[in-house]
């Protein structure tokens, strides 16, 4: 057998039959959709997120008052705005992935890899910028009045080493813990729920480059 | 059914065999061709309202469905149920469409081991188009098409024979 020979064969092959349902016209299983799936479960989980960090303060068991509330509430407007920046990436992103393709095949890879690329970054940008902010919450809402304490400690650096050097080491090493711990589950969920798509996008990429 | 889903599935039953070769070709599990197949019927639908008639419906459809088919990715842990070959080599059969059928399938076979542009190269090659078409379904130049389309000739021809079957 040559290619011409196989190219006939090709040209009168037997059909199977084929059944073109028409529930086929309203489900995908692409990988644009599994994206796009992707950001809503995102989204659902940060929404939540937000009412559960607005609702904490207003629980009994964690009431704050005075400059301690208006700081908290900054941070979670700085939390919501950072939120809102990268799903507005991820908004545009899928409003893209929506068209019609009318690209031809190289150029639409290209494109979606870019895009999601581009998002993606956004969204591990906003998680490292919003780390420091979400430990801030949590020292707020768990130190309640003591974190004024906290503060006070930290503001006499010096003194505090001099008198409580092992006050100091316990938050240094339970702050550097929690910002690495954070850092890799941050790190792991963008993989997890991103990166191997972005991974078969480059993949895929790269044969065209080759 | 609305009318023009109703023009649009005939549409389909009347191309279906670029839906089949392309689903086998891309994929070897039966179960992973009829998603594919489900996909791109979904991605043409969904793209049929732009259509407008500018080109062939089937010249639409091949870059649609490629399209669709270079970034369509099979769940990992699928039964193995691809067709058997390696079973029955040495037999021809006297039959001549099963005959066809049996090297066809060797062909297939010998497809998986390719990636996903040169599965696209070697279609579009089958299906008559010029290096030009090739080129600008994919969006390559005409001379990186030509290229690439002969390094996947060899490399084709190389896996049949290391297969065992004479080409």
């Amino acid at each position: 057998m040559n290619f011409d020979e196989l190219q006939k064969k090709w040209d009168n092959q037997p059909e199977k039959d084929i059944n073109i349902k028409a529930e086929y016209l309203t489900k995908s299983k692409s990988l644009a959709e599994k994206i796009i799936k992707s950001f809503k479960r995102e989204a659902i989980f940060w929404i939540v997120s937000i009412v559960f960090i607005l609702i904490v303060p207003l629980m009994e068991s964690s009431q704050i008052y005075g400059v301690l509330s208006l700081i908290y509430y900054f941070l979670v407007c700085q939390f919501i705005v950072f939120g809102l920046y990268y799903y507005r990436r991820f908004y545009t992103i899928s409003k893209m992935i929506k068209q019609p393709n009318t690209f031809n095949s190289r150029e639409s890879i290209i494109k979606l890899y870019y895009e999601f690329h581009f998002a993606i970054e956004t969204y591990r940008s906003s998680i490292y910028i919003l780390l420091p902010t979400a430990i801030a919450l949590f020292v707020i809402t768990a130190g309640k009045d003591k974190t004024y304490d906290l503060v006070e400690k930290f503001y006499h650096f010096k003194e505090t080493f001099q008198t409580d050097p092992a006050f100091i080491y316990t938050v240094l090493i339970i702050g550097v813990v929690t910002i690495i711990g954070l850092i890799l589950l941050s790190e792991w969920i963008i993989k997890k729920f991103y990166g191997r798509y972005l991974k078969q996008l480059k993949e895929l990429m790269d044969e065209f480059e080759d | 059914m609305k009318a023009t889903e109703k023009e649009f599935l005939d549409l389909m039953q009347k191309h279906k065999g670029i839906l089949y070769k392309i689903s086998r070709m891309y994929f070897d599990h039966t179960e992973d061709q009829q998603d594919l197949i489900q996909e791109m019927t979904f991605q043409l639908w969904k793209s049929y309202q732009n259509f407008k008639g500018d080109s062939q419906f089937s010249t639409w459809m091949y870059r649609v469905c490629l399209n669709t088919a270079l970034t369509f990715f099979k769940k990992d842990d699928k039964k193995q149920d691809k067709y058997e070959l390696h079973e029955n080599y040495d037999r021809i059969d006297t039959d001549d469409s099963a005959f066809k059928e049996e090297q066809l399938k060797y062909f297939y076979d010998a497809v998986q081991e390719l990636n996903k542009v040169e599965k696209a190269l070697i279609f579009l090659f089958l299906e008559g188009m010029n290096h030009k078409d090739i080129a600008e379904n994919l969006g390559i130049s005409e001379v990186n098409a030509r290229v690439k389309l002969n390094r996947t000739k060899e490399k084709l021809q190389t896996i049949i024979k290391k297969n065992g079957y004479e080409f």
